[in-house]
């Protein structure tokens, strides 16, 4: 993913103004560094994701180097519109890019090694430079977003796409005693901004007001400190402004440059804050859509249908991360979808595992071969909403329900006692060492155990409900379907469940509105009537209560 | 006259392709203000087409984008507000042909009270480049928050500004540009007879109805007499005898009474429609500029409105409602007023010879409209 983030400002004597900006660099590129970002590549992404190296190191100090000599010109000295740091010592994670004078900061990515984040004021790069500036100047003093403050996207093929995000923030010196900004997102890529609006303005927005937050804070405080001067009668309408005339007010700060936004907000450390946003914003962007992307290789496999195919492309990151090829080389070690895990676990142990997965229990998988346990996950987290499911996917010590719900352990851990077991349930599957793995039939070569948990076997009438969530489910795996067929399906069947819980949400909220506790008898006729309207098993309350839960909660 | 602020549509952020639907209003007349930041630019576009109290515009906040405002009136034109702080003479960012390409005027605005070097190239540059987009470009020069200055520094400010200017033009040979210079202050009357004599420049009518009020003054005993736009209070045409400042105040203020006066006692809002009767000359004394007077309002129907205020020194403010947009006022001696029934119907032809004026105006429009529809109907074929 190519994006710079920025803060602008529309300058009270430069006019619109870059404050400070953040963008990434992939070190596996290192001719590329100022290429790759650079807006003017058009739609073609850096395909250097395929030949990452190892001497990642290197390139980082060789950055450093690049990053003092550039040679722009120096920047407009206003005060209003510079960012400052704060001193050294208080510096902890940020790294500064520290030679004759400072210039901005460096951020590694702990999880990625590849990755380093850079806030400057302005982006080295010359193109990327007319890019953001222009960014700069079409967001705060052409576009126009209803209400005035808000988001808006636009740009064209050639200085890329922007979001804006603008917002004011109180001032009490600066005229109207507001002044104007906004945090643009620019990128080549204008359907994956699209696709991301929603994060990033929820992302820009939270930023945002915080920001406002503070500053209405200081804003009321100067006013306080400024009426107390002024006897409090002047007041009336001039307001806390003018303890002058206006002339000299005029006069006064005509030529003075306004604060700037770390004396303005009284935070020494808000540039610090705001490169670590604006670096998290990067890459839980570039993560985001990487993410829902991948749900969707395993759902459509090989399928043409691959909208997209761009976003794939665009990100070196997603295909170093999680190397498709690796699936198909594991093939043997894993189990491919729920018709085989149907087909391992049996009728019985499969009803019951999956009975208490989707009712709220936690799951626990334990299995000397993580490459198993995880492909049994991957394959039980699609049966609910994802909202439903946190996945803990390979740890040595048990967690509590409350950090996950489906748990992967390793062989060796072991369940504290003190655990509710009705509430846990416990499956250990492993491959049989004692069978060949070229067996071709894949069912003998496991061997399982399932513990705890509720079962409903004994309850013959609930047990052949052909409405059931479980009966349906394994009706959907008995149809012999080619696998693709099979997914596809399931995850309709999904989907379904998931809209009769919303449905029943909303009819719950709907009649807990209206009705107090006398018409609770009523009620659960009425509520009786629904659940049977909807199609649900009266034993399938407890899921959809669980998944109501769960979707209420995201 | 109505005010639609483009400033809320998205109009405003295509400076690039503003391709109107309207052709009759993308050929509105423009009125560009520009400046340097803080010369007042908002304070003067919201003083006069806001009615915001001058005092008030200390609180505006600096303004970010080009402030677009269409004006309603008995011409339509257009109010865009600039950043001080943008250069869009910028090829890069900005199509300055848009900008500049329409016919209307130029208003740059000077702050007097600082110090206006700066100002002076900037307003070399803009003429420079805005004459080469569009010869037809007006330039108007407004020295502006001149309220502070004594009046003998004003006329020194204003020879200054206007010798160096002339001068500068002259050296890269731009003599014919036709530049005005007025000294303003939105704290008294100048900025409106300012606006009004550039906006007069716009109306092309403009002798007819020159003409028009010279023979209503002539043949009426009237001594000066304004031709009002009611909302704005900027007048359109006067008759050829010189403009006295005194005058134009005490006009202008008649409006604002009259305005005040119909809001109270009016059956609506609006000036045009007042229906009540007031007979109250003693009880209601009106302040204008130190003088008392008293006053009585009869009118009949919508544009009938009618006002008369009889000043302490003999003479006679009179009011009559032109139409939607204007009013007549004129200054007359209080002997002359004698005569009620010859005014009387030599302001029933005066306004009907307006109406006539106008008409053949929205005529026109009208057809070009016509055109439009059609060519835009044709294209649509095409397509």
């Amino acid at each position: 993913m190519n994006a710079i983030v920025s803060l602008v400002h529309f300058c009270e004597v430069d006019g619109p103004s870059v404050i400070f900006c953040t963008q990434a660099f992939h070190a596996n590129s290192v001719e590329d560094i100022s290429d790759e970002l650079s807006v003017s590549s058009g739609g073609k992404s850096p395909s250097t994701g395929q030949t990452h190296s190892d001497s990642s190191k290197e390139l980082l100090s060789n950055k450093k180097e690049y990053s003092v000599n550039t040679n722009r010109p120096a920047p407009a000295s206003c005060a209003s519109c510079a960012f400052s740091l704060p001193p050294l010592d208080s510096l902890s994670d940020a790294k500064t890019i520290h030679n004759s004078e400072i210039k901005g900061f460096k951020t590694r990515d702990e999880e990625n090694p590849l990755v380093t984040y850079k806030g400057t004021r302005y982006p080295q790069d010359q193109q990327l430079y007319a890019a953001v500036r222009q960014a700069c100047v079409r967001s705060l003093s052409c576009e126009f977003c209803q209400g005035r403050e808000g988001p808006v996207l636009f740009g064209d093929d050639k200085n890329g796409y922007v979001l804006s995000y603008m917002f004011k923030i109180k001032d009490s010196q600066a005229r109207g005693s507001q002044r104007w900004y906004s945090f643009t997102f620019l990128m080549t890529d204008r359907v994956y901004l699209v696709e991301s609006w929603p994060f990033l303005v929820s992302k820009f927005r939270a930023l945002a007001t915080s920001i406002q937050s503070r500053a209405n804070q200081i804003f009321e405080k100067e006013n306080a400190t400024k009426e107390e001067k002024n006897d409090g009668t002047f007041l009336t309408r001039s307001g806390p402004l003018s303890p002058t005339s206006p002339d000299q007010f005029l006069r006064r700060r005509a030529n003075q440059p306004l604060r700037s936004l770390v004396d303005l907000l009284r935070s020494k450390d808000f540039f610090v804050q705001l490169h670590a946003n604006f670096s998290w914003i990067l890459k839980a962007c570039g993560m985001r859509l990487q993410e829902k992307h991948l749900n969707d290789q395993t759902l459509f496999s090989n399928s043409v249908v691959f909208s997209s195919k761009t976003i794939m492309l665009l990100d070196p990151v997603a295909t170093y991360k999680f190397p498709p090829s690796d699936f198909n080389c594991l093939e043997e070690t894993r189990i491919e979808d729920l018709k085989a895990l149907y087909n391992i676990l049996g009728l019985d142990v499969f009803r019951k595992l999956i009975l208490n997965f989707v009712m709220g229990n936690q799951l626990v998988i334990k299995g000397n071969d993580p490459k198993i346990v995880q492909s049994v996950i991957s394959i039980l987290k699609d049966l609910v909403p994802s909202e439903c499911c946190s996945i803990m996917e390979n740890e040595n010590n048990y967690q509590t329900i409350s950090k996950c719900n489906i748990l992967g352990l390793n062989a060796t851990a072991q369940i504290p006692n003190d655990v509710n077991k009705s509430t846990l349930c416990l499956l250990y599957i492993s491959r049989d060492c004692n069978k060949s793995s070229k067996d071709k039939a894949m069912t003998n070569a496991f061997e399982f155990n399932l513990q705890y948990g509720i079962d409903d076997k004994d309850n013959k009438r609930i047990y052949s409900a052909p409405n059931s969530f479980i009966n349906q489910l394994i009706g959907i795996l008995k149809l012999n379907l080619p696998s693709e067929i099979m997914n596809t399906r399931i995850m309709i069947f999904k989907e379904q469940w998931s809209s009769k819980a919303k449905q029943f949400l909303i009819f719950i909220t709907k009649s807990n509105n209206e009705g107090g506790n006398a018409l609770a008898n009523m009620e659960s006729t009425k509520q009786k009537e629904f659940i049977k309207y909807i199609d649900i098993n009266e034993n399938d309350l407890p899921i959809i209560k669980f998944w109501i839960g769960c979707l209420k909660t995201a | 006259m109505s005010h639609s602020e483009d400033e809320y549509s998205l109009h405003t952020s295509h400076i690039g392709n503003d391709v109107s639907e309207d052709p009759v209003q993308d050929h509105r007349p423009r009125l560009l203000i520009m400046g340097l930041r803080r010369s007042g630019k908002s304070s003067i576009q919201k003083v006069v087409f806001h009615k915001m109290a001058a005092n008030e515009t200390l609180f505006l906040e600096s303004t970010n984008k080009i402030i677009k405002e269409n004006i309603t009136s008995f011409i339509d034109f257009q109010v865009w507000d600039f950043p001080g702080q943008i250069d869009y003479f910028d090829t890069a960012t900005y199509d300055s042909d848009v900008i500049f390409g329409e016919y209307g005027a130029l208003i740059f605005v000077i702050d007097a009270q600082d110090d206006y070097i700066e100002a002076l190239n900037r307003l070399h540059q803009t003429v420079l480049r805005a004459h080469e987009k569009n010869k037809n470009l007006t330039f108007e020069v407004f020295i502006h928050k001149v309220d502070a200055l004594s009046d003998e520094f004003k006329i020194d400010t204003q020879r200054d500004i206007q010798q160096r200017t002339t001068d500068e033009l002259a050296d890269v040979g731009l003599e014919n540009v036709p530049l005005s210079f007025y000294l303003t202050s939105i704290y008294d009357h100048s900025i409106f007879e300012a606006f009004s004599k550039v906006i007069q420049k716009l109306i092309p009518q403009l002798p007819t109805l020159e003409n028009l009020l010279n023979i209503l003054c002539a043949n009426s005993g009237i001594e000066k007499a304004f031709l009002f736009d009611v909302n704005s209070k900027i007048y359109i045409a006067t008759d050829s005898s010189p403009v006295d400042m005194q005058t134009y105040e005490i006009c202008s203020d008649m409006i604002d009474v009259i305005i005040d006066i119909s809001e109270i006692y009016g059956r609506t809002t609006s000036f045009h429609q007042i229906n009540d009767e007031l007979y109250g000359d003693d009880q209601t004394q009106v302040e204008t500029n130190g003088k008392a007077g008293n006053y009585g309002t009869t009118t009949d129907t919508a544009n009938d409105a009618a006002s008369l205020i009889k000043l302490n020194n003999g003479m006679v403010l009179c009011l009559r409602g032109v139409n939607r947009f204007l009013a007549l006022v004129c200054l007359l001696r209080s002997d002359n007023f004698e005569k009620h029934g010859l005014i009387d119907y030599n302001f029933q032809c005066f306004k009907q010879a307006i109406a006539e004026v106008f008409e053949l105006k929205r005529r026109s429009a009208e057809r070009l409209r016509h055109e439009g529809m059609r060519l835009s109907g044709d294209v649509n074929e095409g397509g």
